[in-house]
C-alpha cells in the first residue's frame, strides 16, 4: 500500500496541511492558501473513509470522499456546520495549485464569489480565501474529534 | 438510483424548478447524500441556501426520510461548471 494511503499518515498530514494554509494565509499566499485549506478536508476525509474499510481511488471528489466516511461524521456536518460544508464544496477545486493570483481572482468571478464583496481585487481574493479557510478549518475539526474520539487518544 | 433519491429530487424539482442531481445513495447506510445544482441558488449565501433546502426536504419528506438523508451542498451551476484547470 502506498504511504499516501495509510489513514495515520492521511490524518497527520491533514494537520499539516491546515496549519501550513493559515501560515500561507497570514503571509498573503491567497492561492496556496486555498489550495491547502480544501486538501486538508480532503486528507482528513481520505484518512476517514479508508479506516472505515473504503477503498482508494484517485478523483480528487469531496462529496464522493464524504460519502463514504461514517455516519458518525456526516451526521455532525448535516447538523451543526452545513454552511461550511456547503462553502468547500463550492468555493474547492484541486486545481486551484495551478492558479496565479490573477488566475484565483477570475475563478471567483466566474464561479459567481466577487458578488456582494467590496474593496476591489485584492479584497475579493482576501475575503474568499479566509472564507475558505476558516470553513475547512471547521469541518476539520469534526474530522479531528471524531478521529481522537475513535482511536482513544 | 433509490426509492429516496428519486423522492428527494421530485420534492426539490417542485420547489426550485430545474435542479441537477449530483446526490449519491450510499448502499451500505441507506443513505442518500452529495451534492444539488439549481440557478435557484443563484446570488443566495449558504446560509440561505440550506434554510429552504431544509425546509424543503422537511415538508415533502418524511421524519425517517428525512434522518437518511445525509449532508447536501447548494450549489450553483456556476460553482460545479467552471473549474480551475
Amino acid at each position: 500500500m502506498a504511504l499516501s494511503h495509510k489513514p495515520q499518515v492521511l490524518y497527520v498530514a491533514s494537520v499539516e496541511r491546515m496549519a501550513a494554509a493559515r501560515r500561507e494565509f497570514e503571509a498573503k499566499d491567497y492561492p496556496m492558501s486555498m489550495y491547502l485549506s480544501g486538501l486538508s478536508v480532503e486528507c482528513m476525509l481520505q484518512a476517514i473513509a479508508l479506516r472505515n474499510g473504503a477503498r482508494h481511488d484517485a478523483r480528487h471528489n469531496l462529496l464522493n470522499w464524504l460519502s463514504k466516511c461514517p455516519t458518525s461524521l456526516q451526521d455532525p456536518i448535516k447538523g451543526e456546520i452545513i454552511d461550511d460544508w456547503n462553502r468547500v464544496v463550492a468555493l474547492w477545486d484541486n486545481g486551484i495549485r495551478y492558479l496565479s493570483t490573477d488566475g484565483l481572482l477570475g475563478y471567483l468571478r466566474d464561479r459567481g464569489f466577487a458578488f456582494g464583496v467590496s474593496g476591489g481585487r485584492a479584497s475579493v481574493i482576501r475575503t474568499n480565501a479566509k472564507a475558505l479557510l476558516e470553513s475547512a478549518y471547521a469541518v476539520h475539526l469534526r474530522g479531528i474529534a471524531l478521529w481522537v474520539s475513535s482511536t482513544g487518544k | 438510483m433509490g426509492k429516496l433519491h428519486r423522492k428527494v429530487m421530485r420534492v426539490l424539482r417542485q420547489r426550485f424548478g430545474e435542479v441537477r442531481d449530483a446526490l449519491e445513495d450510499v448502499k451500505a447506510t441507506g443513505r442518500v447524500l452529495g451534492a444539488v445544482i439549481s440557478p435557484a441558488f443563484n446570488r443566495l449565501d449558504f446560509d440561505e441556501r440550506q434554510r429552504r433546502l431544509s425546509k424543503a426536504l422537511k415538508e415533502g419528506l418524511t421524519p425517517e426520510e428525512e434522518e437518511n438523508v445525509g449532508p447536501i451542498a447548494a450549489l450553483t451551476p456556476a460553482e460545479v461548471d467552471v473549474k480551475a484547470m
